[in-house]
């Protein structure tokens, strides 16, 4: 049936519901998964007390370009990260099936909002010490490099070659939108002489990071396929490796499934620690649906074999999958009902955690620019069920997820609540 | 009283303990000698290693509104019993930066910085043994020893 923004409220249980019937899973987890799935409209007083030599607003990667005086995420009083779209007051802007919580300015604090009651004081991702120097090639820093709270963040290439074989995108994926939209001011690949002045200017201030991580869009081409994706990667961490002195430094991955022959590459021959190739959603027929390009150039099964190697190589706990969580209800083929949803999807998570390889949950939030942009995100109540499942799942098979928790990622409610638990003892 | 606290805080010889559990409900005891008051009168302390049960029980304290004890033993011997919720962990920005650094400079080697915890103080009492015997005799006068108050003379002692 459907249902508008008026309406959602009376067929959905609320975020005071699903805390209530959710005792193990964290409120600000919860509440944290409900700001990703609905975002935030920051009202014209909490935007003029921005201060963007604080408050991080500067942002280019591959899914998201700001540079305007709005920031792309905030920090609850726990530590926890909420990196989601926020936006201005602007009565055109892009309508939601669920209105957006409100970020106002009261009593000189950020605070979230819903429905005209105040929450929860939020902080902002404090702007990083680099971001208002150049590269010796004379490039702004924030363009090359992006700091989450704990962690340094290098987009490789920034559009992938899914996007550019006709309809093959991921359906969700902003990656293609993004590129062409900012195609004027980017290279598809950003200079790695840039990247390398960024990171090592950026390591200078103490404190701040706990990991590196990369990410790029996939890229088919090489010697064998993915090659050059592989050898973009190995060639970036041993730039980023030799300031360390350390031969393995907490660092991450996100990038397609690779072969056994490559994954051994990027583990002997830099400073990598974890891995992450996203399968997104976890059904075949599904996954074939919504990521066209993954299922025509690798498929299902062979890239869930492809993370039981990464998880032979990397270790258990080491290597994820990050699920793009409700996007298996987007219709017309996907699950209409998410209780069994849930039993699928939890049943194929065990699978791959009994192969040493946990899930990153990420939310399906609606943006333009995407295939699925016009699709209903799923309730706060399922998302929250498949996060205390994959909780469960993590603990069963002892999973912890260092390279990937609330202070080296910070986008996954399940691994961010692994800091109630992983580090052993009761 | 919050004067008292203060003082005994400020004392460097105090020892200062903090009492937590978690979700399988097992106490858990440590020192925290960086404990101090912040602007608002709550307790301030580090947790210097992501992995430690304090921290993880923090964690679990601050998302379910659980207590956490505290006890001051200042030099002198007058002592304070504290009852709080955690309310924060700040876990990057300036201030993190600037204990972290401050952390490095005093100890090198592997030291880190978690989290700077904060404590919101919900109740503080006098701890010392006689304040402890005067309260309860105040609140529970006939619980005790019924020797006590023997009249020596007449049991012939």
């Amino acid at each position: 049936m459907a249902q508008g923004q008026s309406d959602w409220r009376a067929w959905e249980p609320g975020l005071a519901e699903v805390v209530k019937r959710h005792p193990k899973v964290s409120p600000f987890v919860i509440l944290k998964t409900d700001v990703q799935r609905r975002g935030a409209v920051l009202t014209e007083r909490a935007r003029r007390a921005i201060r963007p030599e604080k408050d991080s607003t500067l942002y280019r990667g591959i899914n998201l370009e700001s540079n305007a005086d709005i920031p792309w995420g905030f920090l609850l009083r726990d530590g926890t990260s909420v990196l989601c779209t926020i936006e201005a007051e602007d009565p055109d802007r892009f309508e939601r099936t669920r209105e957006p919580y409100t970020i106002d300015y009261v009593d000189g604090k950020h605070v979230l909002a819903d429905e005209g009651k105040a929450l929860e004081a939020i902080t902002w991702i404090p702007t990083p010490a680099y971001t208002w120097k150049k590269t010796r090639k004379g490039t702004p820093m924030w363009q090359v490099l992006i700091a989450r709270p704990q962690r340094m963040d290098i987009n490789l290439y920034q559009t992938c070659d899914f996007w550019k074989d006709g309809g093959m995108g991921c359906r969700f994926c902003v990656a293609g939108a993004t590129m062409k939209a900012t195609k004027h001011d980017k290279a598809e690949i950003p200079d790695l002489d840039d990247i390398e002045d960024a990171v090592r200017e950026a390591l200078k201030q103490p404190g701040r990071y706990r990991s590196v991580f990369l990410c790029s869009g996939t890229i088919l081409t090489g010697a064998e396929p993915q090659d050059d994706e592989v050898n973009l990667y190995i060639e970036m961490l041993q730039r980023v490796g030799k300031y360390f002195t350390e031969r393995k430094v907490m660092s991450q991955i996100v990038a397609t499934a690779f072969t056994e022959k490559q994954l051994r590459r990027l583990h002997d021959e830099t400073m990598l620690c974890g891995y992450t190739a996203d399968l997104e959603v976890l059904d075949e027929e599904l996954f074939s649906w919504i990521c066209p390009g993954k299922a025509k150039h690798i498929g299902y099964r062979e890239w869930r074999e492809r993370l039981y190697r990464a998880a032979d190589i990397f270790g258990p706990g080491r290597v994820s999958s990050g699920v793009v969580s409700g996007v298996e209800m987007a219709q017309p083929h996907g699950f209409s009902d998410e209780d069994e949803a849930l039993r699928v999807y939890l049943a194929e998570a065990e699978n791959l955690a009994r192969h040493g390889v946990s899930i990153s949950q990420q939310i399906f939030h609606v943006e333009p620019g995407s295939v699925f942009f016009r699709q209903r995100t799923a309730t706060l109540e399922y998302l929250t069920a498949f996060a205390e499942g994959l909780d469960a799942l993590s603990r069963k098979y002892g999973l912890t997820c260092h390279c990937d928790d609330y202070l080296t990622c910070g986008n996954h409610p399940n691994t961010d609540m692994a800091r109630a638990w992983q580090g052993g003892g009761r | 009283m919050k004067e008292k606290l203060r003082a005994l805080l400020e004392d460097p010889r105090c020892v200062k303990a903090l009492a937590t559990v978690g979700e399988a409900g097992a106490p858990h005891v440590v020192y925290k000698d960086s404990m101090r008051l912040d602007a608002d009168g709550n307790l301030e302390f580090y947790e210097m290693v992501e992995t430690s049960q304090t921290g993880r029980n923090l964690v679990h304290c601050l998302w379910y509104g659980k207590e956490v004890a505290v006890n001051l033993l200042g030099s002198g011997g007058e002592s304070l019993q504290i009852k709080g919720v955690p309310v924060r962990a700040v876990v990057c920005g300036d201030a993190f930066e600037a204990a972290y650094v401050k952390l490095r400079e005093r100890y090198g080697g592997d030291a880190d910085l978690s989290a700077i915890w904060t404590v919101e103080v919900r109740e503080v009492r006098g701890n010392g043994l006689a304040h402890r015997l005067a309260r309860q005799r105040e609140r529970f006068p006939l619980i005790g020893h019924i020797d006590r108050f023997v009249d020596r003379e007449r049991i012939g002692e």
